[in-house]
């Protein structure tokens, strides 16, 4: 006990104690603060960068497209896990948007189907909800921030395009007036936001049949700046000019469009690149009626991606060629040598399973296809006796089951002709570089604990010179080498755990109400310190699950300080008494 | 031979150079128990390091310090310790108290020493009055919650004794206790420890200068050299 009580009074009496523990605060502090707004920001930039990509995605390898495709998607969405698939048709595109013309790609899609297997209906909500937001915004500033002479319709139109985001997104004012408005008019706001949270994006057909119908990424449709700082963009029922390179028809095709909507992933090149027209028109004008280029398919999670693209594929999943492997091995033992390397190449596949930066779909399938040949050679081999080993009837049977079992899903295969990749086979460039930035981050961080541990360790090497003879008296009263040493581990323990729960605390108030401070500090200091329009993004975001590396984090700075109070409280344990004790 | 407190043969040197330097040469001592031993000698004879050794502070170069049969010195350095809490008391001549606690978490700690903090939890409130009682008999009812700072000399010698005697030691060693006090201040802790040897028939065994201390001692031991005198 007096060695707590001991280190506790040090802690409390010793002014270098509370130094060490506001810098374990301060590196806590700072590593949950930047980690946190770093993870916030991964996780904003990985939804960014999937932008319209499904789960998996289908397309032929050597063929531009394939016909046939309402087959395959009946078979797909059959599948177990598979939620919907839509159909493709892509292309690279000259786009003409007033007098200048982009570089970008056109996408036909079947709106109906597109909308359940990709996120691009949230995308067409989020361009429909800001684009509100902003006339509303427009509105209020041009009758002096009253909304009483403003025509009902039009404000009921604009409040139903509004999601619960969106709202909050509208400055603090304009929010109590428009709610103040809805409450004098009775618009249920709830109802509203409803509306825009369900609505689904519609091609709006043109009487025209020169002209097709067509979604455009928000930043396309943008032409420019004006004088006043306004964009100037395309409005609904422009026009926009679609120009495909391809080897149908003297090297091109023109295809006029209408704006009938627009889309915001917030993936800039994205929004900035692509069309969506209907996957008819598409087909007509490419001139391959009841082709496509690919098929997006959604899943219930992205964690069962391995074992539907193995069903797709006809080949079987790292686990099933595992538990085959673990049979034979029942079988014919663990030493044999064909079964040593189908277990080695397993392990090798399972690696590259978990690090999906580090290989392509195409390299996990012909690793897959490698062991299940193997092993439905050795299973083979030992069917027609030719393996020296004499199974069980029983072992026969499981053997047999387990090649039926293969044989059936290699027929079972529908896309065998297909390249499947997972979204993040896609984007595996973007995603690498944004996992090592925050590993390269998190190292660099880890510094910042480090010197609060070597802080500690001076501290606390300071404080036992300060307490020689405070070692005497513990000493002459009873206390031990290791009860001398627990007292300055002890003290660095509570130094660190103290330092780091504030550290911690703090942490989560700043990260919790981080967007408050912004605004605050934005007002202080009079510009944006973080440019909306720079990083395309409304708010800061923060890691909302912060618990795990906050604990993470503090686990890690009071081992540090741990490691960094030995050396001091060994020092101190091998004080001698009487040496100590000898001065006044 | 002693069935109490008792050193055999003890050498002390201190590694100087070449050739070391004895500071104990084969010191024999019965310590008996009740009695009140006065250990006199001129400064350097080696008086203190016998206190530190019999009270298990610093470990002999050879030799044994005994209790009852067992012998001391080859015991493990933890045991050692358990006994410098639970069979010795020591007051030093400079008080030595901790002076980040007040006077009765001085007179505790000692009482803490060993003690594991659920256990504690249920002895703390008995030890705290023992150490109340202690401090209030020496005097101190209204210093409790003083820190040494704010103690005259006086008042932290009689602290640094109620620490040494919170665990009812079966053997107080004293290191010139009076050495750094004024001489009414002296006289009044040598009364004090006086009449813990003759009330409470405590076993004290005192390194001294003090005259009155050496006339009031059941036995005067004298140290030249690092040898016993022979009376």
């Amino acid at each position: 006990m007096y060695k707590l009580f001991v280190a506790f009074r040090y802690l409390t009496r010793n002014w270098l104690n509370l130094v060490g523990v506001a810098a374990v605060a301060i590196g806590v502090l700072v590593l949950v603060c930047v980690l946190s707004v770093m993870k916030g920001f991964d996780e904003e930039f990985r939804n960014r960068l999937r932008a319209t990509l499904s789960d998996l995605i289908i397309e032929p390898y050597s063929e531009e497209t394939f016909a046939g495709y309402e087959e395959m998607i009946a078979q797909i969405e059959a599948l177990p896990h598979v939620v919907a698939c839509a159909p493709r048709y892509d292309g690279l595109a000259l786009i003409r948007v007033g007098k200048s013309r982009r570089y970008g790609e056109f996408q036909g899609v079947d709106l109906p189907r597109e909308v359940k297997a990709t996120d691009f209906g949230q995308y067409w909500r989020a361009w429909r909800g800001r684009a509100a937001r902003e006339k509303l915004a427009e509105i209020a500033r041009e009758n002096g921030g009253d909304l009483a002479g403003v025509p009902r319709e039009t404000l009921l139109d604009l409040l139903n395009r509004m999601r619960a985001e969106d709202f909050a997104l509208l400055p603090k004012d304009l929010q109590a007036r428009a709610a103040r408005w809805a409450k004098e008019n009775t618009v249920d706001l709830t109802a509203a936001r409803r509306a825009a949270e369900s609505a689904q994006p519609a091609w709006t057909p043109t009487d025209d049949p020169r002209f097709s119908p067509a979604f455009a990424g928000s930043e396309l449709l943008v032409l420019g700046q004006s004088r006043d700082g306004k964009l100037v963009s395309l409005n609904i029922g422009d026009e926009v000019v679609v120009v495909s390179a391809t080897d149908v028809f003297d090297g091109r095709v023109i295809r006029r469009c209408r704006i009938a909507g627009a889309y915001r992933s917030g993936l800039h090149d994205y929004d900035a690149r692509t069309i969506c027209l209907p996957l008819e028109d598409v087909q007509k004008f490419m001139g391959r009626p009841g082709h496509v280029t690919s098929l997006n398919v959604r899943l219930d999670s992205f964690a069962n991606a391995p074992k539907v693209r193995a069903l797709l594929m006809g080949i079987l999943t790292s686990d099933e060629l595992g538990r085959g492997i673990e049979m034979l091995r029942g079988i014919v033992g663990g030493a044999d040598a064909d079964l040593r390397r189908m277990e080695t190449r397993l392990r090798e596949l399972r690696a590259q399973e978990g690090n999906w930066w580090a290989t392509g779909d195409f390299t996990v399938v012909v690793a897959t296809a490698e062991i299940e040949t193997a092993l439905f050679r050795k299973i083979g081999a030992i069917l027609r006796g030719e393996a020296g080993v004499k199974p069980s009837a029983a072992d026969l049977e499981k053997m047999r089951a387990f090649q039926k079992a293969g044989m059936e899903r290699e027929q079972g295969g529908i896309a065998r002709k297909f390249r499947i990749s997972t979204w993040e086979d896609k984007r595996r460039t973007f995603l690498r570089a944004v996992w090592i930035e925050r590993r390269i981050m998190g190292f660099i961080l880890f510094f910042v604990i480090l010197i609060a541990g070597f802080l500690i360790l001076s501290i606390l090497h300071t404080t036992v010179l300060s307490k020689t003879k405070d070692i005497g008296i513990l000493k002459s009263i009873g206390g031990s080498v290791g009860g001398i040493m627990s007292i300055f581990m002890l003290n660095g323990l509570l130094m660190s755990t103290v330092g780091a729960a504030i550290g911690a605390g703090i942490g989560l108030l700043i990260i919790k109400n981080i967007n408050a401070i912004q605004d605050f500090l934005e007002r202080l200091a009079g510009f944006s310190l973080f440019p909306k329009d720079v990083y395309y993004l409304d708010r800061l975001p923060v890691d909302k699950d912060p618990a795990m590396s906050i604990l993470t984090i503090c686990v890690i700075s009071i081992l540090v300080s741990l490691i960094a109070s030995a050396y001091p409280a060994w020092k101190a344990s091998r004080m001698d008494a009487v040496e100590a004790l000898r001065y006044e | 031979m002693s069935d109490f407190l008792s050193v055999r043969d003890l050498v002390r040197e201190y590694p100087q150079g070449e050739t070391p330097l004895p500071v104990l040469r084969g010191i024999n001592l019965d310590v008996r128990e009740g009695e009140f031993l006065v250990i006199v000698g001129s400064s350097g004879a080696g008086k203190s390091t016998l206190l530190h050794i019999m009270g298990l502070l610093d470990t002999p170069t050879s030799g044994a310090v005994l209790f009852g049969d067992r012998n001391l010195t080859t015991l493990s350095e933890r045991e050692q310790s358990r006994l410098r809490n639970t069979l010795f008391g020591f007051v030093f001549q400079f008080f030595h108290l901790l002076p980040d606690f007040t006077a009765l978490e001085n007179v505790l700690v000692p009482a803490m020493v060993g003690v594991g903090p659920l256990a504690w939890a249920r002895r703390r409130k008995d030890a705290a009055e023992r150490a109340r009682s202690l401090l209030s008999q020496v005097g101190l009812s209204a210093r409790l919650t003083h820190r040494p700072g704010q103690l005259s000399g006086g008042e932290r010698q009689r602290v640094a004794i109620c620490r040494a005697l919170i665990n009812t030691p079966r053997v107080l060693f004293l290191d010139e206790p009076t050495g750094n006090l004024d001489s009414r201040t002296g006289q009044e802790i040598q009364e004090l420890i006086e009449g813990l040897n003759r009330r409470d028939r405590q076993t004290i065994v005192m390194v001294t200068h003090s005259d009155t201390a050496v006339k009031r001692a059941s036995r005067v031991v004298r140290i030249h050299d690092g040898q016993i005198l022979k009376a």
